[in-house]
């Protein structure tokens, strides 16, 4: 570590492929909730495909010990490494395309909150993109270790230089949900463990994050902010951070960042990522206005499980009420398929209670439903339409009368025809749903897309 | 805090008041540094630092120009020679052109007060500028890519050692590239000032970002020049003050510098370094420091990095940058075996005054000699024949060539460190320069006589013949030369026939 605060990391360790870890560790406690972040200068030298340095929380000081790992690899772009027990080996995540390539300088984060991890990278060390949905590590101790980190896979000495590195108790960022409507963005984030407001920010999204401008004077306590007036399709840069109060005084955390644009939906319609695994790839709505049709372009493993990853164009109606829309074609990705569809859910997030009425050219036309928050989806999907009886283009429906959901199917707009015995959910549902059209491409960080049209969600 | 306009989109109306914060946390930077608005200024400038200790900086003010500055200057002091570096991670705002933001040497904090200032743009790359004297006017040669495009991060450092100014960047922090030549500023006081600065001109509010913003005593890097040759490379430095030793560091030029092989496991006490056998027309990066003793310990000081292309030519001849302005400008020659014809590319302001700036491929030469080449190209560079006592910029040296604007001439300097005179100038005008044409140079002693043909046969003198007192070494640098006589590009020409020799009979 030179005067200027520059660390400097030579290793000469394994760590592939065995499934015992070996690598250079610097490292300190972090005791809870909190991030290990530095600013990575470079990295050379080490196997030509693994050779690595970066950030790392470790449960404990053991060949096998459970971690997360945030590294710039010397033949990949930003890798994510897990191993979830001392009994699997890591599992990396990686690719120029997923968390972004190999490039340097880069700041890289690692959050913990709990038993929850989370990568973020940033180009300018105020901004902080969230780089992958949360990994849950169950009963991670409280006491870790968190540090730099460098190996060589057994490819010669390994070389890292970092800056700032720092190790911070507490200070967490907000994982942070954008959805675009027309002139509007609307932020939402789970309340974070201690703070007491939050502080949001605004600014082109290829200016520096210290030039942004603050859009909440006082920190606001809403886990949620919408930002009126601006310009569709033009991206904006936002960051939100947590503010806290330590031992008397006030501190601001880590902002997260993340980029989006208004978009050119019908009044009171919003397109939103649900959970998305990657937070930087996120979907889009586009009008052909020649037509009149969508296209709808969305990332995201799919919809059920315990929790739906996907996009989602919606808006929010209280009472009872539909949402119809024309699909045009199948939903696709590159090299595959993709999964699109008509859906009503209780909420925004991940895991609520929703009927999905999705189409694909696998399964045809399906109506499946999660009748209790963050759990699968209830056994029995309803095959609509067979896959050879399921052509696009069809005009779909979902109706919301009280607390049951009814699908139906029309060839020509006017004459719909219930496709399907309603389900009734218990407990009754929420009085406000959101309604709407959603994709996912079944892939992580890939994009799928489709078209439809004649979208209208009302009484 | 309050809220603030974008920079990007700020007016002069909307920035009465700077009230905008990036951390709603930040504080002041801590003693020793102190924040100070020189000269005139819209709105008193503002500097905050963050729990990380990042530097946020906005200003809306004037520029350090002309004979006095308007700038917010963040500073501490700095006694005898040092460094102040910072890793700058954006700038942005003010004069679309030439608002700026970067590190500063200052005599003090009056407005007109001597100084040497490395900065970013916000259009045009870095830039450098210095004023020698107080309230005298400021010098500076244009922020463009001659210094380094716009881009981020970049580290910045402005070394001082004793009257020498001299800037640095770089890109990884470790391998430090001097961007110009060091900037004498004569009776400098031994404790300055050290800081960062902001200057808008008076163009809505500029702003940046540093970190490790650091102060540094002594530790200078050595002023360091290169030479290439055939598969050779020549460094050579000039002693740094309080050196005991120096460290040469060798990689590829996409390396990062902390990954550069170590030439010298021991520290050498020499001020130069030969690498040979290395492969012809693949670049090569060298990084030379100093090290100290600092109370028993060994301490390393900061590099200076350069690169060199070692190329074969007919002579082996090497190519050497002299005393470049900006010294990212790098010339070089290169020879076609096919057609027999060198080229020869070269920046810097001149070949005269009381400094040399250009390149120059030569050979070493014991005794009397005779160099001939054939100009085969006239240009706006100046380009001929020369022959140097060393390979400073200040070296006692004779050229015989021309430019397009000014004709053929025989030019020397008879002192070190002396202006520069001519004889019988020009011998060819500038109408009547025509190329190709023969230039020659004849040592016999202590005296150089030029010579030129113009019908590619017939020999005329080129100018009255040179006697040099106190008398020459009997080795001098010999060869072919060239000046862009401009400091901001880089200028080729051709030439063939070279033939370096022992000197006819009277």
């Amino acid at each position: 570590v030179d005067v200027r605060d520059v660390w400097v990391l030579r290793g000469h360790h394994g760590n592939e492929p065995l499934s015992d870890d070996a690598f250079f560790f610097v490292y300190q406690p972090l005791v809870g909730d909190g991030s290990v972040l530095a600013f990575l200068m470079g990295q050379e030298g080490g196997n030509r495909e693994w050779g690595k340095a970066g950030v790392t929380i470790l449960e404990r000081e053991a060949v096998r010990a459970r971690a997360a790992h945030l590294f710039m690899p010397a033949g990949h772009g930003v890798t994510f490494a897990l191993r979830r027990s001392e009994t699997q080996p890591l599992v990396k995540e990686f690719g120029n395309s997923t968390f972004g390539p190999r490039r340097f300088p880069i700041w890289l984060r690692l959050q913990r909150q709990g038993e929850e991890f989370v990568p973020f990278s940033s180009t300018d060390g105020y901004g902080w993109t969230q780089l992958r949905a949360p990994v849950t590590l169950r009963r991670f101790s409280q006491d870790a270790l968190a540090g730099l980190t460098v190996a060589s896979a057994f490819g010669g000495p390994v070389t890292g230089s970092f800056a700032n590195a720092i190790v911070t108790p507490g200070l967490l960022s907000p994982l942070v949900r954008p959805c675009m409507g027309s002139q509007k963005v609307l932020l939402t984030w789970a309340p974070v463990k201690g703070a007491v407001g939050y502080v949001v920010r605004r600014s082109a999204a290829d200016a520096f994050g210290f030039t942004a401008d603050i859009l909440t004077p006082t920190p606001i306590r809403d886990t949620q902010f919408m930002d009126l007036g601006v310009p569709n399709d033009i991206p904006q840069r936002y960051m939100v951070a947590a503010v806290f109060s330590q031992a008397g005084t006030t501190q601001e955390g880590w902002a997260t960042s993340v980029t989006v644009a208004p978009l050119g939906l019908p009044d009171g319609m919003m397109g939103c990522n649900l959970s998305s695994e990657m937070p930087q790839v996120q979907g889009n709505v586009t009008q052909d206005l020649a037509s009149g049709s969508y296209e709808i372009t969305g990332a995201g493993s799919g919809f059920g499980g315990v929790e739906d990853h996907g996009f989602f164009v919606s808006r929010s109606l209280e009472g009872d009420g539909h949402v119809t829309a024309r699909v045009l074609d199948h939903a696709t990705r590159p090299g595959g398929d993709g999964i699109a569809g008509l859906m009503i859910r209780e909420g925004l997030d991940a895991g609520s209670r929703m009927a999905f009425l999705s189409s694909d050219p696998t399964n045809g036309l399906l109506l499946r439903f999660r009748e209790s928050p963050g759990e699968p989806f209830a056994p029995g999907s309803i095959q609509v339409l067979s896959p050879t009886a399921y052509q696009p283009p069809i005009y779909l429906r979902l109706v919301r009368r009280g607390d049951t959901v009814a699908p139906y199917i029309s060839d020509d707009g006017v004459r719909f025809n219930l496709a399907a015995r309603p389900r009734a959910f218990t407990p009754p549902l929420a009085r406000t749903l959101y309604f709407g059209y959603a994709i996912a491409s079944g892939q992580a960080g890939t994009l799928a897309s489709g078209t439809f049209s004649d979208l209208a969600a009302g009484p | 805090m309050t809220s603030c306009k974008s920079v990007r989109t700020a007016t002069l109306a909307a920035i009465l008041v700077i009230g905008c914060v990036t951390s709603a946390y930040a504080v002041p930077p801590p003693a020793p540094w102190v924040v100070r608005n020189i000269g005139p200024r819209i709105t008193p400038g503002q500097v905050d630092v963050d729990p990380r200790g990042f530097w946020t900086i906005r200003a809306s003010n004037g520029d350090v120009s002309q004979n006095s500055d308007s700038t917010l200057f963040t500073h501490q002091k700095l006694s005898g020679d040092g460094s102040i570096l910072a890793l700058l991670f954006g700038q942005e705002g003010g004069d679309p052109q030439l608002g700026k933001s970067g590190l500063m040497i200052r005599a003090d904090d009056s407005a007109g007060a001597a100084n040497v200032h490395l900065f970013m743009t916000s259009g045009r790359g870095v830039g450098v500028s210095y004023r020698p004297f107080p309230r005298h006017f400021t010098f500076f040669e244009g922020a463009d890519r001659r210094y380094g495009t716009r881009q981020f991060p970049v580290w910045f450092r402005l070394q001082r050692e004793g009257d020498k100014f001299t800037p640095f960047t770089s890109t990884d922090g470790f391998s430090w590239s001097q961007i110009h030549s060091p900037m004498i500023l004569p009776g400098f006081p031994e404790e300055a000032l050290v800081g960062i600065t902001a200057s808008s001109l008076y163009d809505g509010i500029v702003a940046a970002a540093y970190g490790n913003v650091t102060v540094v005593n002594g530790q200078t890097s050595p002023n360091l020049r290169v030479c290439s040759g055939n598969a050779s490379a020549l460094l050579t430095w000039d002693p740094v003050k309080g050196a005991a030793g120096y460290i040469v560091r060798r990689s590829a030029v996409n390396v990062p510098g902390f990954a550069a092989d170590t030439l010298t496991p021991n520290p050498i006490k020499e001020t130069s370094f030969a690498d040979t056998s290395l492969p012809n027309g693949q670049a090569v990066r060298y990084l030379v420091s100093a090290v100290f003793d600092a109370g028993g310990q060994s301490v390393e000081g900061w590099t200076n990095a350069v690169i060199a292309l070692p190329v074969p030519t007919p002579g082996n001849l090497i190519g050497c940058d002299i005393g470049l302005e900006a010294t990212l400008m790098r010339g070089g020659i290169l020879f076609d075996p096919a057609t027999g014809v060198f080229r020869i590319s070269g920046s810097g302001g001149d070949f005269g005054n009381v400094e040399d700036r250009g390149f120059l491929a030569f050979q070493t030469v014991n005794g009397d000699f005779q160099i001939t080449a054939r100009t085969l190209e006239k240009t706006t560079a100046k380009v001929g024949v020369m022959v140097r006592e060393t390979l400073n910029s200040g070296s006692r040296m004779a050229f015989l060539g021309g430019t397009t604007a000014q004709g053929v001439a025989f030019q020397y300097r008879g002192e070190t460190d002396g202006s520069t005179a001519f004889t019988g100038r020009p011998i060819v005008s500038a109408a009547d320069y025509r190329t190709p044409m023969l230039v020659r140079l004849v040592r016999r002693g202590n005296t150089i006589s030029p010579f030129v043909s113009l019908n590619g046969t017939d020999f005329i003198p080129g100018g009255t013949p040179q006697t040099f007192d106190p008398p020459l070494p009997p080795t001098l640098y010999v060869g072919y030369a060239i000046s862009a006589m401009n400091p901001g590009v880089v200028l080729n020409s051709t030439f063939s026939d070279l033939s370096i020799g022992p000197a006819p009979a009277p």
